[in-house]
């Protein structure tokens, strides 16, 4: 047996030598293949994977809340924050319940000379521990957090403070106040929709009156229930309870309450609310990238069904001559198996290396973590190998079953034919593979552009030139504003000054607003964003009606308001001049302000949504953010001034700065992601594709040549051969264009309706990607449509 | 040692049936050397590959050391030819990709023969058709002759009682022809059965019997010393 084997892998071995051309093509594709497979796979696993390590995972929710008040509907990721203790003391199957706050700035930590900024520092209660799976390494969960002023923080953290030292009891700095640390966890781990890098106890707001605001979402709630309670009943009473709260708070009058559970393995991906606590997973965008590696690997299964089917002529007579000999079907079949398997083999170990080599530039695109012993997870391992076997088995299979079922006499005397119909079958096969080919080049170039539009599309104020300095803390530049704002303008290149809660495209909070005198019930949420004077004029910022703020007029920053033309419709007034002088009541500040000013529609978040009504209003002790309008090209000199001025202004606090225009494209993160990935599928399918026509047009002038020689001898010229092997081969190019042009049309609509701001995708992108696609596909043909019309006839026709 | 009964073959088509063979009953005794003669198209290659067990016939008995083929299945004829059955083609039907050495092991493989009595069985092949310092070439690498000479050296490898010959020689020129012929004789002399089938009245001349077939039937058979 083992000698057959032996026998087996050698004539294998000494095939693939002897056929280069289609070992390449065999191997090299189906690398590809499982390459781009196996990528896929670990973004799959990866995404899959959120929260799926937390013990008892399956008893652990977030509770969430809708708010609805008249048409507008609310849903937020997190919860009112006296609803966690509500829920233990009211549900006996609520086993444990927490809250986490998240204010989302930094905070400057200081220990020592150490002084840095740190993001994600949690405000929680000290239950979190007892339901969220969070390792300590040091330090007591049941305890850690029972003082306010303690902190446990992340090992990265302990390290980069304190050292070797062991930092249990030592004092850390946050923002002017003194926490001794308690505990120090793992670090967060990559697959969590939760990141964290410390925790502190939340009883630090524990005066605070939203603590207590049955009207106010603001808090992540985590519960785990007891074993085997119905989630169902759960959430009806959770909604009772809280309507019952409702009845008694006047803010609540006209919003409408609604509690969801979600389990938390669940939120990564299902989850799309206001205020994820991060960037939620999308499972369209998995389906999709899973039925493309699935259609990158087909293409390059059928290039090597093709070639294997190809080669049973060469190999019938082999096949007979050992059945001469002796051999009967099953060692027959199983030779031809072990064929394929050991090029499928091959393949496989050539892609894990393919993807070794990639993970540094895949973990860029995707902005993962993958290390080459992610691979060695059974997750991966199982289906690719699975994969490779059902390939190999399905590839070399049936034309194994095909050359064994031959009976001996027609082989031997010539009468194995492999006919027009599988030629047909080749031809329909390559076509298929252009199909797949066009529609990912055609939405590599939509994604691309939609990218564009998004990121060149004037957004109504002039985001050129702008220095934003984010200023940390509680109430950051309420009291100095002013003074900031003249000093800074002072510096040479300043054009002008601003403060701001945040610069556009951060996102603004909402508060309900009603007009005066209206119905109360009738409600309208509206965003919300804290300007200065400076802030509209120096952001080229139109106005639809009325005037700006008035620098130094006390009567604007606390009784005035502007509002946006999609505020004017919301609110109900007929135009931009008729909302001038009318007031409204605003529930952030609790105050009636008057309308000064209707701004035109800018986009102060991301292209991603249309621009919703807005308030804008001039509370100081909201601003956070400062603009810099910059009239010099010469940023190094400008920031260095800058900083040294910032020393003087925010003694011991650290600087910190970007420029509007990189944010601002930040925003599109995702597309940008989505378009490098659907390229690099592309240019993949392209690839594996090219490798099948290679295969097709090789196998086709082979067969032909003796006609080739023949039209030569009548005397047809090079020239002529040439177009006719070209047009045979292209009108299968043009036919897949043509067929992928509706298919393609139908996904760019589809994946354009989520955006409210869309590029406009004419013909003009299907007839360039069919141009591209046609003239690779001939640039690969011609060297060898080229060879084979020059090629002497003599030489064709000499009869072996 | 093979009886044929009443053996005939016919390809079906439709309304017409094609008769390639008709009415044969044939007795080869054991030690004969049989040539089989004819016309092209007269059924000469088929009856070889009926004997073979390479093709089946349409009707009729055929027996095989007393065994009834015509009942057999295909694992038991596979057994036959592993054991007791060689070939000789005109067109060689070496494997390309194999040596000679690797040619000549192949079907002590399929017999799965021990590793040492293997070595020692090619390396007597190769000594006694002179074509050791060979082994380690591939088939395109040899003239005609030569590989004929090692396709028989293939046929007798598994020591059958019965080498069947398609036109050996058909393929090769009078020199090299004629040295394949005695050696088919010699081996004839050492006890093996031979049956061949050629055009050719001088290498027909070679056998014992010489049995003239034409369209199917057997025409004439011929007794030689």
């Amino acid at each position: 047996m083992v000698d057959l084997l032996t026998s087996y892998a050698k004539i294998s071995l000494r095939n693939v030598r002897k056929y280069k051309l289609y070992s390449f093509i065999n191997i090299a594709g189906l690398a590809t293949g499982f390459a781009v497979f196996i990528l896929i796979l670990l973004y799959v696993q990866r995404e899959r994977s959120y929260d799926n390590y937390h013990r008892d995972g399956e008893r652990i929710y977030r509770v969430t809340v809708d708010f609805q008040s008249g048409s507008e509907l609310n849903s937020y990721a997190f919860n009112i924050p006296p609803l966690a203790p509500a829920l233990v003391q009211n549900f006996p199957q609520v086993e444990n319940a927490g809250r986490i706050l998240n204010l989302g700035n930094s905070v400057q930590v200081r220990y020592g000379n150490n002084n840095f900024y740190e993001s994600q520092l949690l405000y929680t209660d000290p239950e979190i521990f007892a339901i969220l799976t969070i390792p300590f390494l040091a330090g007591n969960p049941e305890t850690a957090l029972n003082n306010p002023h303690s902190v446990v923080i992340s090992q990265t953290l302990a390290k980069k403070y304190f050292g070797s030292v062991n930092p249990l009891g030592l004092v850390l700095n946050m923002d002017d106040r003194d926490y001794t640390v308690t505990g120090v966890v793992q670090d967060c781990p990559h697959n969590t929709h939760l990141q964290y890098n410390m925790f502190t106890s939340i009883e630090r707001f524990a005066n605070m009156a939203w603590m207590d605001d049955w009207t106010w979402p603001g808090a992540y709630t985590y519960i785990k229930v007891q074993p085997g309670s119905d989630i169902t009943a759960l959430e009806q009473q959770i909604n009772l309870l809280a309507a019952e709260h409702a009845k008694n708070d006047s803010r609540a009058a006209g919003i409408k309450f609604t509690f969801n559970l979600q389990q938390v393995a669940d939120i990564h991906l299902h989850s799309h609310r206001l205020y994820e606590s991060s960037y939620p997973g999308d499972p369209g965008m998995l389906l999709l990238f899973t039925g493309v590696g699935l259609l990158i690997l087909i293409i390059a299964a059928s290039n090597f069904i093709n070639l294997s089917i190809a080669r049973n002529t060469v190999r019938a007579k082999e096949a007979v001559i050992r059945k001469v000999v002796g051999a009967n079907s099953l060692q027959l079949v199983s030779q031809f198996l072990g064929d394929s398997l050991l090029v499928t083999g091959a393949a496989l170990l050539l892609a894990f290396i393919l993807v070794m080599l990639a993970l540094p530039f895949y973990n860029r695109i995707i902005d993962g973590h993958f290390s080459i012993s992610c691979l060695a997870q059974q997750n991966i391992i199982i289906p690719v190998v699975f994969i490779t076997l059902l390939l190999g088995i399905i590839a070399g299979g049936i034309p194994a079953l095909a050359l064994a079922g031959f009976k001996p006499v027609m082989v031997l005397r010539g009468q194995i034919k492999t006919g027009p119909q599988g030629m047909l079958v080749r031809r329909v096969l390559v076509t298929g593979q252009f199909f797949i080919t066009v529609i990912l080049v055609i939405s590599a170039l939509v994604v691309y552009r939609q990218l564009g539009f998004m990121q060149n599309s004037y957004p109504g104020f002039s985001g050129k030139q702008k220095l934003i300095i984010p200023v940390r803390g509680i109430r950051p530049l309420e009291q100095n504003y002013t003074t900031v704002k003249n000093e800074l303008r002072t510096l040479p290149g300043v054009a002008g000054v601003s403060v701001s809660s945040g610069e556009p495209g951060q996102g603004a909070g909402s508060t309900a607003v009603w007009p005066t005198g209206a119905n109360r019930d009738n409600k309208q949420m509206l965003y919300v964003l804290f300007y200065d004077e400076d802030f509209i004029p120096n952001y080229g910022i139109e106005l639809a009606a009325g005037r700006n703020f008035n620098a130094g007029n006390m009567a604007d920053v606390e009784r005035s308001c502007l509002i946006n033309e999609a505020a004017v419709i919301a609110l109900g007034f007929a135009s931009p001049q008729q909302a001038i002088g009318e007031k409204i009541h605003e529930s952030i500040v609790n105050s009636e302000v008057e309308i000064v000013g209707v701004t035109r529609n800018f986009n102060y978040r991301s292209m991603h949504q249309k621009v919703e009504p807005l308030l804008i209003l001039m509370t100081p002790g909201f601003y956070s953010t400062i603009t810099m309008n910059l009239n010099s090209t010469n940023n190094r000199d400008i920031l260095a001034l800058t900083e040294k001025k910032w020393a003087e202004l925010f003694p011991g606090k650290p600087f910190s700065y970007y420029f509007l225009d990189e944010s601002l494209r930040s925003l599109y993160a995702a597309e940008e992601q989505m378009a490098r990935m659907v390229t690099a599928f592309a240019i993949f399918a392209l690839w594996v594709a090219c490798l099948g026509l290679y295969g097709l047009i090789a196998i086709i002038t082979g067969m032909r040549s003796k006609e080739i020689g023949m039209r030569k001898i009548l005397g047809c010229t090079t020239a002529r051969i040439v177009g006719l092997l070209t047009a045979d081969i292209i009108k299968w190019v043009l036919v897949a264009n043509v067929l992928a042009w509706p298919l393609a049309w139908y996904f760019v609509q589809q994946w354009l309706q989520d955006y409210p701001n869309r590029a406009t995708i004419g013909a003009p992108v299907y007839i360039l990607a069919g141009v591209i696609v046609t003239v690779i596909a001939l640039v690969t043909v011609s060297s060898r449509i080229l060879k084979a019309a020059a090629e002497n006839p003599v030489e064709t026709l000499r009869c072996e | 040692m093979i009886k044929l009964v009443d053996v005939e073959k016919y390809y079906a088509n439709k309304f017409i049936k094609t008769w390639v063979l008709r009415n044969i009953n044939l007795t080869i005794h054991e030690g004969d050397f049989v040539s089989i003669m004819g016309p092209s198209g007269a059924g000469k290659s088929t009856l070889l590959h009926i004997i073979g067990m390479l093709d089946d016939m349409s009707g009729g008995e055929y027996y095989f050391m007393d065994e009834p083929v015509h009942k057999l299945n295909e694992k038991k004829r596979t057994a036959f030819h592993q054991q007791y059955i060689g070939f000789v083609f005109q067109a060689y039907h070496l494997i390309d990709e194999l040596t000679v050495y690797e040619n000549l092991e192949t079907p002590l493989l399929y017999k799965k023969v021990k590793t040492a009595e293997r070595k020692s069985m090619i390396a007597d092949m190769l000594d006694r058709f002179n074509i050791v310092a060979k082994k380690d070439l591939f088939p395109n690498q040899l003239s005609g002759g030569q590989q004929q000479l090692v396709a028989v050296a293939r046929a007798l490898i598994i020591n059958p009682k019965i080498i069947l010959a398609d036109e050996p020689t058909g393929n090769l020129n009078s020199k090299q022809g004629l040295e394949i012929m005695e050696m088919l004789k010699q081996l004839n002399k050492e006890g093996t059965t031979i049956i061949q089938v050629t055009h050719d009245e001088n290498k027909a001349a070679f056998g014992n019997r010489i049995i003239h077939l034409a369209d199917g039937y057997v025409e004439k058979e011929e007794q030689h010393g």
